[in-house]
């Protein structure tokens, strides 16, 4: 994984998904359970992981729960990166 | 056609008996099996499970909580408690977002409230909710993976067709759910009139990703299809809320004929399905994409066609229907025979006095509205003001219904049923009006939020707000935002704070955010923390919603309503 994936995609989060653009969003911050990301917009950080690294994360993997944060998100990447 | 059952246990026997191995539903999972249940096998698995509701004490009528994903046995065990003459309640399995204590107290309330019986589930959710010693609350647990092996012989009870078949909770928080309790007779009534209004014929197919726990996944994509014989392709809601294009590739797979959506899945469908997911995908099969659960909008029609069109999208498969639980199901509904109207209404008569006036494009300052289709056959609807006294026609006021698939009422609760059932009218609490014989549906005379297809009481939100510390108790409102882009509301929370240092602060609007996550499944597009006094009370000391969401657009968005 690039090294800078983890914050890149923070990045992404924060400015382009998240509801409320002044929260910080670190690596284990809560996305779902916090109320801070929908899930209908799960499926924005799914398309921005396969046009930015090149990996698609299998449907029965990329679950609410399993994208819960940015450390989550990177650890299903890591899993899939090869797939 | 041959004669209707006068049961749904009835019904799904005859299919039964007849061709135990067509098929009801295949249940696509999201690794991508494919999980296929013939009436032969749900016959023959509700039949176990009948027998192990029955072993658990469960008689004739009582009622049957069932809490399962997306599987095959979320089918098997609804359909076993009907086998058994039991009343099944399908509740939507906890989100791994909610708080398990509060789900866990809610859950039980409902159950105590409803006296259920039985409820089946499986390992993970009794373990989330604490289940012990065979337990859960007040009722007895039944693991769906813990049934006893071997076959088990169709029950011998025989249902009257006024009896109980089912329970649908749709709206509010889990303990305050009302159940609307519904009888075979209203249940096979509701599809003798539907049936064949949609044409349903034997090779038709349904698609759907809808859960269960709401009338439209059940009603429509469950048990019309049960008692018709057209099976079902059913998708998991949660996998198509991360991959919408499933629902697209199964209709190319299976050549499915029907579905139902909400409306703001048309836009979802056309904004975020990618063209990498659809390769090859035809959606010619498709005579009925049937938009129905929250307000149709024209425009969404319109971009979901431009998109789909190229891959078979015809612009007559566009159909909408307007539907209730207190029906069972459809009230009205529109086909390629006789579709849904679309009028430009004169926007300050229509805004300030109800009355629907036509106007020509360009004539003068309009809005648009869909109509939900023409009444179905047997159906009556009248508009009516606040006296419940007639009002003509293109006149806007509450919609009120009379038809033979009317509800038995709110189970176990006389008074709300009274107040929304009289004189074999129910009183909706949608706004409309009617025009040559077509229902328009234009707002809600009950606080109602529909956001994405899912309803919440803004009451509700409001109460879990204002229990944050930091928010200033009983200065709360949450609004519903129309916002046409995305073909469904946004959800503005405005609340004011109890400390100056506090108003738009992160730290507390993240405690907000997180709090209703926790209770409610619920996030907020638009949150505001306030200063004290910023909302607006009427002159008997309510903070009311409309005056607060005019301020709300004036102060941030520089506009009006």
């Amino acid at each position: 994984m690039a090294p800078d994936a983890t914050e890149r995609l923070a990045r992404f989060v924060q400015t382009e998904v998240a509801k409320d653009p002044r929260q910080p969003v670190l690596p284990g911050t809560p996305l779902i359970s916090s109320g801070l990301v929908d899930s209908f917009s799960l499926i924005k950080v799914l398309a921005f992981v396969e046009d930015e690294f090149g990996i698609v994360i299998p449907d029965e993997a990329a679950t609410a729960a399993a994208m819960d944060s940015i450390e989550l998100i990177v650890q299903l990447m890591e899993t899939y990166k090869d797939a | 056609m041959p004669v209707m059952p006068e049961t749904l246990k009835e019904a799904v026997l005859e299919h039964c008996r007849r061709e135990p191995g067509r098929l009801y539903v295949r249940c696509l999972m999201p690794d991508g099996a494919v999980a296929p249940v013939t009436y032969g096998e749900l016959v023959a698995r509700g039949s176990r499970f009948a027998r192990a509701l029955a072993a658990l004490g469960a008689r004739r009528s009582d009622i049957v909580i069932v809490i399962l994903p997306h599987s095959p046995d979320l089918f098997c065990a609804f359909f076993g408690a009907v086998l058994g003459g039991q009343v099944p309640a399908i509740l939507a399995p906890p989100s791994f977002k909610l708080n398990r204590e509060h789900y866990r107290d809610e859950l039980f309330a409902l159950l105590r409230r409803i006296d259920a019986r039985v409820v089946v589930t499986d390992a993970e959710t009794a373990a989330l909710v604490g289940a012990e010693a065979g337990r859960l609350g007040s009722a007895t647990l039944l693991l769906a993976g813990d049934l006893a092996p071997g076959e088990a012989p169709v029950p011998e009870v025989a249902p009257a067709p006024d009896d109980l078949v089912l329970l649908q909770h749709s709206s509010g928080s889990t303990g305050l759910k009302k159940g609307v309790a519904l009888s075979n007779r209203a249940v096979l009534n509701q599809i003798r009139s539907y049936a064949p209004t949609l044409r349903l014929e034997r090779d038709d197919g349904v698609a759907s990703w809808l859960p269960l726990y709401h009338d439209m996944g059940l009603i429509a994509c469950t048990i019309l299809p049960a008692v018709t014989g057209v099976p079902v392709t059913a998708i998991s809601p949660l996998q198509w809320v991360t991959r919408p294009s499933v629902l697209l590739k199964a209709i190319s797979d299976y050549r499915c004929t029907l579905t139902w959506m909400p409306n703001f899945a048309y836009e979802f469908l056309a904004q975020r399905v990618r063209a990498s997911q659809v390769g090859g995908v035809r959606l010619d099969s498709m005579r009925a994409w049937i938009n129905c659960a929250e307000p149709t909008i024209a425009q969404s029609h319109r971009r979901f066609l431009e998109r789909f069109e190229p891959m078979g999208v015809k612009p007559e498969s566009l159909w909408t229907c307007y539907a209730m639980a207190e029906t069972v199901f459809a009230v009205s509904q529109s086909s390629d025979g006789a579709p849904a109207r679309v009028e430009r209404l004169e926007r300050e008569a229509f805004q300030t006095r109800g009355a629907a006036i036509p106007v020509g494009p360009g004539e003068a300052p309009s809005v648009e509205v869909m109509s939900g289709g023409a009444l179905l056959a047997g159906t009556q609807v009248r508009i009516v003001d606040e006296r419940r006294q007639d009002l003509e026609e293109r006149r806007v006021g509450e919609i009120a219904i009379h038809c033979d698939s009317l509800f038995t009422g709110y189970f176990r609760d006389p008074e709300t049923t009274a107040r929304s059932l009289a004189d074999g009218w129910y009183y909706s609490g949608d706004l409309g009006y009617v025009a040559d014989g077509h229902v328009f549906i234009t707002g809600r005379k009950k606080d109602l939020l529909i956001i994405a297809g899912k309803n919440y009481y803004p009451q509700d939100i409001e109460r879990v707000v204002c229990s944050v510390p930091g928010v200033y108790p009983g200065r709360v409102v949450a609004l519903g935002l129309d916002d046409p882009a995305i073909g469904t509301q946004r959800l503005v929370v405005l609340a004011e704070v109890e400390n100056e240092s506090q108003v738009d602060d992160p730290a507390l609007a993240a405690s907000v955010r997180t709090q209703l996550a926790g209770e409610l499944d619920c996030v907020i597009d638009d949150l505001r923390l306030l200063p004290h006094m910023w909302l607006l009370k009427t002159s008997s000391g309510k903070i009311a919603r409309a005056p607060n969401l005019q301020r709300f657009l004036e102060t941030f968005h520089g506009s009006r309503a």
